[in-house]
């Protein structure tokens, strides 16, 4: 971590249902499945409602332990296209579960937050690998699984140090030109 | 607050709304527009009755649009401290009165899908404001408005020619009562409740948001508390070294101005916290009647409000 206390990384936590909620929708991609499981058994053993949508994966096994009526989705833009779908006939008291990586978890806050949902009506498990999406702040490119902090631009080639800034809006760390002053040219500039 | 940087109205119109409710409108002495506010904002009205000072809290009620006038609605308390009996029976067209700038305690959460509004009784005051934003902002809005009868539901006329249909309308009397678990049961999300009125009211809001699964965010309350009466007790103002009487009738921050300490302050009605002091000892036991501590910093004995809140059986020793 280069700077502490970067208050702009939303919270993630192990998904566990809140039991001040009337209904629970809970989203899963990837190796956010097995949250998923754990918290729809969760549901089922409180006898809560929930809905559950997922990006589908060939080797899942265990979607015969989803409950009736679970949305299986072929992309993370289908996901969040029947996620919008399903939040706006619900009303108030709902609780949105996200499981996933980074990048998913941040669309699906999106969605609920466009929908109507606020910060604490939205949990989410970071699952999988813990790797960072990252925006070029020079050429605007988004370099997607880095895991380290210095990282070559998807888009101009930079070496980009990654900080721990994160912007919500573009659900990406702030990438910029770790060696600006030793460098001896600037791959991406047009002169 | 401290009335520093109050400002110098002119009364220059009354009106009986309802046989207990007079609506005054303030226009600046000077001339001068009055500061911008915004809807759920209040002022803070100071009257000389005699030796006593009133400072009581109102909120605004014309349109934050215009700014060469102020409008209020006091509603008249027999029980009261004297407050709004004064408003009602000394204050004329063309008296002078001294106000405080706008405070907003209780402003609308813009970025919301829906607004819910809930008023009783005198309670709709904040609304009319918040009502004129709502309009321009173009959001779906509905009004609950619960009266005692037709006859003290003067104000419910204009609202129904300024929302319409939006407006739903309960007379106890007729029997009509909100229906909250219901109301707050279908609301889609991202709708925001705002209630105003008797405490019996806020609770049951709060209490049906709950059963129906909202969070806090969502719910939101005005509820100026009036200072209640209660045994005399004695205040020690350790850092000014003064000691202060209270009586029955008087609030311990009346006590502390009347004395010439300057206390912060802001709503006088145990919502913003602003005057929360510091509780150095206390002889007897603290009653508090505001709605701003936790009930942990009540227990603790370390903190109090003293616009609305008191002291029992001995004196208390302040950090002031």
């Amino acid at each position: 971590m280069l700077i502490a206390g970067i208050k702009s990384r939303p919270r993630y936590r192990p998904l566990a249902l809140d039991p001040a909620a009337a209904r629970h929708v809970v989203v899963g991609e990837g190796a956010g499945f097995h949250a998923v499981l754990r918290l729809v058994a969760e549901a089922t053993g409180a006898g809560a409602a929930s809905h559950v949508l997922l990006v589908r994966r060939p080797d899942d096994d265990g979607v015969a332990l989803l409950p009736p009526g679970s949305v299986l989705c072929g992309s993370v833009v289908e996901l969040c296209a029947r996620l919008d779908e399903l939040l706006g006939t619900l009303a108030m008291g709902v609780r949105l579960y996200g499981a996933g990586n980074e990048g998913f978890l941040s669309q699906v806050s999106h969605v609920g937050q466009s929908c109507g949902l606020d910060a604490d009506e939205i949990l989410l498990e970071w699952s999988g690998r813990q790797a960072r999406r990252v925006y070029c702040i020079h050429c605007r490119a988004l370099t997607e699984e880095v895991d380290s902090e210095l990282v070559a631009c998807s888009g101009c080639g930079r070496h980009l140090l990654v900080r721990d800034h994160y912007s919500r809006r573009l659900a990406a760390y702030m990438g910029v030109m770790a060696d600006a002053e030793t460098s001896e040219s600037d791959p991406g500039e047009d002169v | 607050m401290s009335f520093d940087q109050a400002i110098d109205v002119r009364v220059t119109d009354i009106e009986a709304v309802t046989p207990l409710i007079k609506r005054f409108t303030f226009e600046a002495l000077n001339g001068d527009a009055l500061p911008a506010f915004s809807g759920g904002a209040h002022i803070v009205v100071e009257m000389s009755d005699g030796e006593r000072i009133h400072r009581n809290p109102y909120s605004l009620i014309g349109s934050p649009w215009d700014n060469g006038r102020y409008r209020i609605a006091v509603r008249r308390s027999e029980g009261g401290r004297g407050g709004s009996r004064y408003m009602h029976e000394k204050v004329a067209p063309g008296a002078r009165l001294r106000i405080s700038p706008p405070v907003n305690l209780f402003p609308l959460i813009k970025t919301r899908n829906k607004h819910v509004l809930i008023a009783g009784g005198v309670g709709i005051t904040p609304f009319f404001a918040h009502l004129a934003e709502l309009r321009a902002m173009d959001v779906p809005h509905e009004l609950h408005y619960a009266v005692r009868s037709r006859e003290h539901a003067a104000f419910a006329d204009e609202l129904a020619g300024m929302i319409g249909d939006r407006l739903r309308l309960y007379c106890s009397e007729e029997g009509q009562r909100i229906d909250f678990g219901a109301l707050l049961a279908r609301q889609p999300l991202g709708t925001d409740v705002y209630v105003c009125g008797p405490e019996g009211m806020v609770e049951a809001t709060f209490a049906a948001a709950r059963a129906a699964g909202w969070p806090e965010s969502h719910v939101h309350a005005e509820q100026f508390a009036s200072p209640p009466s209660g045994e005399p007790f004695e205040a020690v103002l350790a850092n000014s070294g003064i000691t202060v009487q209270v009586g029955a009738e008087t609030s311990l921050l009346e006590a502390i101005e009347a004395a010439g300490v300057d206390a912060p302050c802001l709503c006088r009605g145990g919502v913003c916290g602003q005057c929360a002091l510091d509780v150095i000892e206390c002889e007897g036991e603290l009653v508090h009647h505001d709605h701003y501590l936790s009930p942990e910093e009540r227990k603790s004995n370390t903190k109090l409000m003293p616009c609305v809140s008191r002291a029992r059986g001995g004196r208390v020793v302040l950090a002031l």
